[in-house]
């Protein structure tokens, strides 16, 4: 048997000491106590929905856990909402930033400037410049970024959401202050929303979303190094080396694409009060407050059927008064795809129940 | 102590076979691809890989990238874990320590000579694939693709971001490569070197320090296990392409060197408690 000597132990002590150190350092750095921010909730609820003029640049990371079921056109979406996103972004103003979506061999960028959209792809080798506005468009990687998803939530609430204040904490070397909001909603699948934000600039560094009867956030954004410093104008402007293809795609006229397809939506599903009404976009509406707020759009027929047929795989076929629809509820979100007797299909889909849904369904298809 | 020890390196011709096959491969890829102009789509197979066929400028670090995941590894870890291993299975550790040497000299000299190794390994490689590249792809600059395309004089080859490089971009950017990779092979050095001292089996060492290294690899794919991925030793490995990004995000870089530099620091410890107390028998 070994028999340790005492400077066999005395270098062993050494080591473990240093081991005991660097082990134990993160959790001393993250136990320092973090100053706490003398902001009410209101103050700091209006500090985060102004820090859009905030300058910053730094790496962030998403994770959502939606178990959404493939859907045709829309994998990058599903891809967005159902894993791990990590972006690196400059921002100088809301027309003038770029989010670089980062992957271990590659990346896609989306610069924001005065001139427009510019997207670069490296798997295509191709800068697109986007020419025209989009009233309404798919979800993209930068709308994960804690203050772009802060603001959006923010503003999405209702009067009747609770604000409330949580214990400072520090995140990518902020002292962040804490904001929870609880939606008062049954019928919204999130139960609450906690943000922390810089409570100097009100600029967002973190965000939690809580689906209902779950402990662990089903979205997590935040910040792992920031500075709120204004980026090198040269950092957001496209420099295309050569080779490298440059196109032009002019945005299709989204009244021509998405209007038409039936007859105008109502201003009212049952009691369901519709909201908002996207520029020149007669039939795609919002309808419902706060959380539980959710859109309804029209699909053109191939699209519908197509939709249909993926999302039966995955999701409840019910049956609706007059139509037949499909629903795909996940922790946060609930699609319904329905149609109508006479073909037209309708995707209702946000934060809310499937039964809200579901109810909105029958309330669109009688009134068509 | 040190120079015999780099001496015998020297003269030990597996090291240098090690060091050959490890820049073949690399070379052999590079000849299918230069035949073929079949190259992985980009962001697909090794990193930078795919722009080679438009810029041979690159292919050092798309080396690099074919080499890292196992066969650097590997290499590294059979000549870390044969430093003591080996000397104590053929019966020289005994006679080494008989020489008025200090175990810890003798450790150190082990040391100095991996990362002698480690470094000759990975420049050999970007060296010989740079050779590659430049004869079978050129370093002219990425040809237009389209009538859209731009052209920008004095650049040999685009970034990840799509911006053009000039040949002292690539070569600093590539400089930065080599030192990053460098380091971390000599984080998995130090994990054999530790093992070596426990065990009088080469292999044994070499094998338990793969085995760490495939463990790690295992818990950075695992999301459950994300609080404790920036603590393994691969979870940074890959951000050496963070050098070809514009502009250079040094954030996982910063941390790959700083975690390296911990384990070597931890197991070279480890080691040295270990050895210096250490009842030599054979």
């Amino acid at each position: 048997m070994r028999v340790l000597t005492r400077r066999a132990v005395r270098r062993w002590a050494v080591v473990a000491a240093g081991v005991g150190i660097l082990c134990g350092l993160p959790a001393v750095v993250a136990a320092l106590p973090v100053p706490g921010s003398e902001l009410t909730a209101a103050q700091l609820r209006a500090r985060i929905a102004a820090s859009a003029t905030v300058s910053y640049q730094g790496y962030a990371q998403s994770y959502v856990d939606l178990g959404l079921p493939s859907l045709p056109d829309l994998g990058n979406v599903i891809s967005l909402l159902d894993g791990s996103t990590d972006q690196y972004v400059w921002y100088r103003s809301p027309g003038q930033w770029r989010a670089d979506q980062l992957t271990a061999a590659g990346e896609n960028d989306i610069y924001q400037t005065s001139r427009g959209t510019y997207q670069w792809n490296y798997t295509n080798n191709e800068l697109t410049r986007v020419v025209g506005a989009q009233p309404v468009r798919l979800p993209q990687a930068p709308d994960l970024l804690p203050p772009d998803l802060a603001r959006r939530l923010v503003g999405l609430a209702s009067r009747a959401t609770r604000f409330t204040r949580l214990p400072a904490q520090r995140i990518a070397g902020v002292d962040a202050a804490g904001l929870r909001l609880v939606p008062v909603d049954s019928a919204s699948t999130i139960s609450q929303v906690e943000i922390w934000a810089d409570p100097r600039t009100g600029l967002p560094v973190q965000v939690e979303v809580f689906g209902a009867g779950d402990a662990a956030p089903l979205l997590v954004s935040r910040f792992l190094d920031l500075s709120e410093t204004t980026p090198a104008a040269a950092t957001l402007t496209p420099q295309p080396g050569p080779g490298i293809d440059l196109a032009t795609t002019t945005l299709p006229d989204a009244e021509g694409v998405l209007n038409g397809f039936g007859p105008p939506l109502p201003a009212q599903l049952g009691w369901i009060e519709r909201v908002a009404n996207p520029a020149g976009l007669s039939d795609v509406a919002a309808y419902g407050a706060g959380f539980s707020r959710f859109a309804v759009v029209p699909l053109p027929a191939r699209a519908g059927d197509a939709a249909l047929s993926a999302a039966s795989s995955a999701g409840l076929t019910v049956t609706l008064g007059a139509g037949t629809a499909v629903v795909v509820q996940t922790p946060l979100i609930a699609i319904l795809l329905a149609r109508s007797p006479d073909g037209q299909v309708y995707l209702l889909t946000g934060t809310v129940t499937a039964s809200r849904l579901e109810y909105a369904a029958t309330q669109l298809l009688e009134s068509q | 102590m040190i120079r015999v020890e780099l001496v015998k390196l020297a003269r030990r011709p597996r090291s240098w076979v090690a060091i050959a096959l490890l820049c073949l491969l690399p070379v052999v890829v590079a000849i299918f691809v230069a035949v073929t102009h079949v190259a992985p789509p980009p962001g697909q197979g090794p990193a930078l890989l795919s722009a080679v066929l438009s810029s041979g400028s690159l292919f050092p670090a798309a080396a690099l990238a074919i080499v890292l995941p196992v066969f650097l590894p590997i290499s590294v870890a059979v000549v870390a874990g044969d430093a003591i291993a080996g000397e104590a299975s053929s019966g020289m550790l005994r006679y080494l320590l008989a020489r008025p040497v200090g175990r810890t000299r003798l450790l150190v000299a082990k040391l100095v000579a991996l990362i002698a190794y480690v470094l000759v390994a990975v420049i050999a490689v970007a060296v010989t694939s740079y050779v590659t590249g430049i004869l079978l792809f050129g370093d002219k600059p990425p040809a237009a693709l389209s009538s859209g395309s731009v052209s920008t004089s004095g650049v040999i080859a685009n970034s990840l971001s799509g911006t053009g490089m000039t040949p002292a971009d690539v070569l600093l950017r590539t400089a930065g490569a080599v030192a990053f990779i460098a380091v971390s092979m000599l984080g998995v050095g130090a994990i054999a070197l530790f093992l070596s001292t426990l065990t009088d089996s080469s292999l044994g060492a070499a094998l338990g320090a793969l085995a760490a290294l495939i463990a790690s690899a295992v818990l950075v794919a695992l999301n459950s296990a994300a609080s404790i991925s920036p603590y393994l030793p691969t979870r940074y490995w890959l951000s050496w392409i963070d050098f070809f990004r514009q502009p250079i995000l040094w954030r996982d870089i910063d941390r790959g060197f700083a975690i390296q530099a911990v384990y070597v620091v931890v197991f070279l410890g480890a080691a040295w408690a270990n050895f210096a107390s250490k009842d030599v028998t054979s």
